[in-house]
């Protein structure tokens, strides 16, 4: 039951979004943020969603799987977009849309909604979908010790960060797999896991935690002797068999977003239509 | 006679536990040559994997020394320690503890990373070694989902990339299912047949008897050292150390003591049904 759990999850494949630099990636990802909060008017939502389909369309993910993801936030998205239906206020002497009873939908309200809405989907799409489902654990680690390696110089640890998140996804399924094993385990000696008000069962949780526990500190115990013996003592003098480079398609896809933004801005100017 | 690579002089070793000390191991006096491949049985507690930190310099010694290389590891400084580290390679019981990256030739290209070698040849020595412990169809995958054996493997080839001299193996089958143990063995033997020094901690004799040299380990001290056919033949003294004879060598004592005059120093099951062979030879 706890081989669901989808930290983590990475799709192999072979789109641009797989083969470019792990480090574009997160700048980018960026970049694609602040486009999206910089939208104001309807042409460029139009463009963010365009730009937002169009990437998660080039990322070679099944659309099965990106409806899973997508689906437990669709909640979120509704109630949002309802919030701010009612939320709008408008400027002094709008007329109403309609009303009925005390309330006034407005289109301003309406548009809001529809704009909020789009931008969380975009959210979902561009960082959620396309970033973590076309990027291993392990490359989205390196990349973030590479980007933050300018703090070595105000003597932040960002060697030993980015060790520990490695190590941490190297024992998330080691550590499941146990998980398992102690419950089964104690179910043999006729522990309940699954009946029983809350409390109860946080309570029957406990004889799982505590061996867990104990299993994770001799693991840590063993892992940091074993790594000493394979000559680790920190991050200095340290170097990595993967060397990346710039190879074209990154700039393709900087020049790609470098576009996005800019055209969101310029719409916004130019095609002023519908902004709230 | 070849260059001796460890060399302890009453190595000894205890801990301390509600501050009373428990004495470990007493006086060791052992030498490895260059290019052996010795086995040391004990059954637990018998301080064989204590010693074989020792040797790794995992641990530091309460009294006696330990020669490395010709080099005292008395007080010597970290960098000195660390090259020694890396010359004295260690693989440990539990494969899932040794291994520290999500992907196979990641893990094994950790050590040589730690060394700041240069990228292509971390590359090429990651790519060695895989080759050596056939996993190189393996190097993408992710270390949870292989068996023991294979995960041991890659653990070996890990410490194998640091390019050391001597490889100590604690335990490293005591974990696996028959297939992985076998898997891991002809590893091992691989290795030895390679040249490199190979100390193999175990308690499982089978094992022993591929080795060229098996030293028994009792209660911290060494009560047997020689070739594995002659100390498995001092039937009292293997099975006061707590271990078990082998099927082979039993059999071999039966039928002598049932009479039949038979050389019964074969280990292995071939070198047993010789020995039989040439005690029935005269019948047919």
């Amino acid at each position: 039951m706890l081989k669901d759990v989808t930290l983590g999850q990475y799709f192999p494949g072979n789109s641009i979004f797989h083969k470019t630099d792990p480090r574009i990636k997160l700048l980018l990802t960026v970049a694609y943020i602040v486009a999206i909060f910089l939208a104001k008017s309807g042409a460029a939502y139009a463009l963010l969603l365009l730009v937002s389909i169009l990437i998660t369309i080039m990322s070679g993910i099944r659309l099965s799987v990106i409806l899973k993801g997508i689906k437990p936030l669709i909640f979120v998205v509704i109630i949002t977009a309802i919030i701010n239906v009612f939320w709008y206020s408008p400027p002094e002497g709008t007329e109403p849309l309609f009303s009925f009873w005390k309330i006034n939908i407005y289109l301003g309200g309406l548009l809001t909604a529809l704009y909020m809405a789009i931008r969380i989907l975009c959210l979902i799409l561009g960082t959620g979908v396309v970033l973590t489902y076309t990027t291993s654990p392990i490359a989205l680690t390196d990349a973030i010790e590479s980007l933050l390696s300018p703090l070595k110089l105000i003597k932040l640890p960002v060697h030993e960060f980015s060790m520990m998140m490695t190590i941490a996804l190297r024992f998330i399924p080691t550590l499941i797999e146990e998980t398992d094993k102690i419950m089964s385990a104690q179910k043999a000696r006729g522990a309940d896991f699954s009946s029983g008000g809350l409390i109860k069962r946080a309570k029957a949780l406990l004889p799982v935690l505590v061996p867990l526990f104990i299993s994770a500190f001799r693991r840590a115990d063993e892992l940091a002797v074993a790594m000493e013996c394979r000559c680790y003592r920190g991050g200095k003098g340290r170097t990595k068999m993967t060397r990346r480079t710039l190879r074209p398609y990154d700039f393709i896809l900087v020049i790609f977003f470098g576009a996005f933004i800019a055209g969101v801005v310029l719409i916004n100017k130019y095609i002023p239509f519908y902004t709230v | 006679m070849a260059e001796t690579v460890i060399k302890t002089e009453k190595l000894g070793f205890s801990y301390e536990e509600d501050g009373k000390k428990v004495p470990v191991l007493y006086d060791i006096d052992l030498e490895i040559e260059r290019g052996s491949f010795t086995c040391i049985l004990g059954h637990n507690g018998s301080g064989k994997s204590t010693l074989a930190k020792l040797l790794s310099l995992v641990l530091s010694p309460s009294s006696g020394k330990v020669v490395l290389f010709g080099k005292n590891t008395d007080g010597i400084t970290e960098d000195e320690a660390y090259e020694l580290r890396r010359r004295v390679g260690m693989v440990f019981q539990n494969p899932d503890n040794q291994l520290v990256a999500t992907v196979v030739e990641e893990d094994v290209a950790f050590g040589p990373e730690n060394l700041g070698i240069e990228p292509s040849e971390i590359r090429k020595r990651v790519d060695d070694a895989l080759e050596l412990v056939g996993m190189s169809e393996y190097k993408k995958h992710s270390p949870h989902r292989l068996s023991g054996g294979q995960k041991q493997r890659v653990a070996i080839a890990g410490i194998i990339a640091l390019d050391p001299d001597v490889i100590i193996f604690d335990e490293s089958t005591a974990m696996l299912d028959p297939i992985g143990r076998a898997e891991v063995m002809e590893t091992i033997k691989k290795l030895a047949a390679r040249g490199t020094t190979v100390i193999l901690i175990t308690h499982y004799m089978e094992e022993a008897a591929e080795a060229d040299r098996a030293v028994v380990l009792d209660d911290g001290r060494i009560t047997a050292d020689g070739k594995p056919e002659d100390v498995f033949s001092m039937t009292e003294t293997i099975e006061k150390a707590g271990l078990e004879i082998p099927q082979v060598t039993r059999l071999l004592k039966a039928l002598k003591s049932d009479g039949i005059n038979v050389d019964t120093r074969a280990i292995k099951p071939q070198g047993a049904a010789d020995a039989i062979k040439c005690a029935l030879g005269g019948r047919k």
